[in-house]
């Protein structure tokens, strides 16, 4: 099994037939930019109200999101300070079902991976001896970035 | 009117590039397309940022704007040089 991460893409439903396309697992890149984009403007701490912002930010690909004409945002291939300023547009409540719905795969994900690594090793995963920042933040839908 | 042109080149100069899944392997300026009178298609192109790594996996996409669309190659291979790159790319997928 390969320990480089594979850009693969997932569709994940929204309400109302929207959808959004993420990243299937983030890589060390990905995760090293969530955290910077969650920073404190000093840098020695992560501020939980940029911790969802940055989470949607690093996994969303594309999605299926019209504006008011009914045209499609597209986000795919954009540069972040674009893809940034489409999400801080939105409804706060589509933002928390958006984010919900990144919590909820990178969550699913994770376990997956557990029970395969369990499955290899025989070895139970020990619980973490710190909370992570995805339960930090998880809850989040406001932003200050 | 077919045969009248032995090799159709096609040119751009931005917003072109090479990608690995969702992963941009390659940003691209001054882009040439050719397809010789065999059918086979060659990307010449200038490198604006590339990531070694991404550009070493399978399978890679070329994909340049143009009008009311974008086009869309798969790559066979990639010659790497300092400040630019040579790809022998499948037929056009749109």
């Amino acid at each position: 099994m390969s320990r480089f991460v594979t850009p693969n893409e997932v569709r994940l439903p929204l309400s109302d037939g929207d959808y959004l396309i993420v990243k299937e697992r983030l890589n060390v890149g990905d995760t090293r930019d969530r955290m910077s984009l969650a920073l404190t403007a000093d840098g020695k701490t992560v501020d939980p109200l940029k911790w969802g912002m940055a989470v949607v930010q690093t996994y969303l690909v594309d999605w299926s999101l019209t504006d008011a004409a009914g045209r499609i945002v597209s986000i795919r291939e954009q540069a972040p300070d674009m893809v940034a300023a489409a999400l801080r547009n939105l409804d706060p409540d589509d933002f928390k079902e958006i984010l919900e719905a990144i919590d909820a795969h990178e969550a699913r994900v994770q376990a997956a991976r557990e029970e395969k690594k369990t499955a290899r090793t025989g070895v139970t995963p020990s619980a973490h001896s710190s909370p992570s920042l995805v339960a930090v933040g998880g809850g989040t839908s406001g932003s200050r970035s | 009117m077919p045969g009248l042109f032995r090799t159709v080149t096609l040119r751009g100069e931005a917003a072109a590039r090479l990608s690995w899944g969702y992963q941009t392997a390659a940003v691209l300026r001054r882009w040439a397309l050719t397809k010789t009178d065999k059918g086979e298609w060659t990307l010449t192109a200038g490198i604006d940022r590339a990531d070694p790594f991404r550009l070493q996996q399978t399978p890679l996409q070329f994909t340049a704007p143009r009008p009311g669309g974008f086009f869309c190659f798969p790559v066979k291979t990639v010659q790497l040089g300092r400040e630019s790159l040579v790809a022998s790319l499948g037929p056009p997928e749109h």
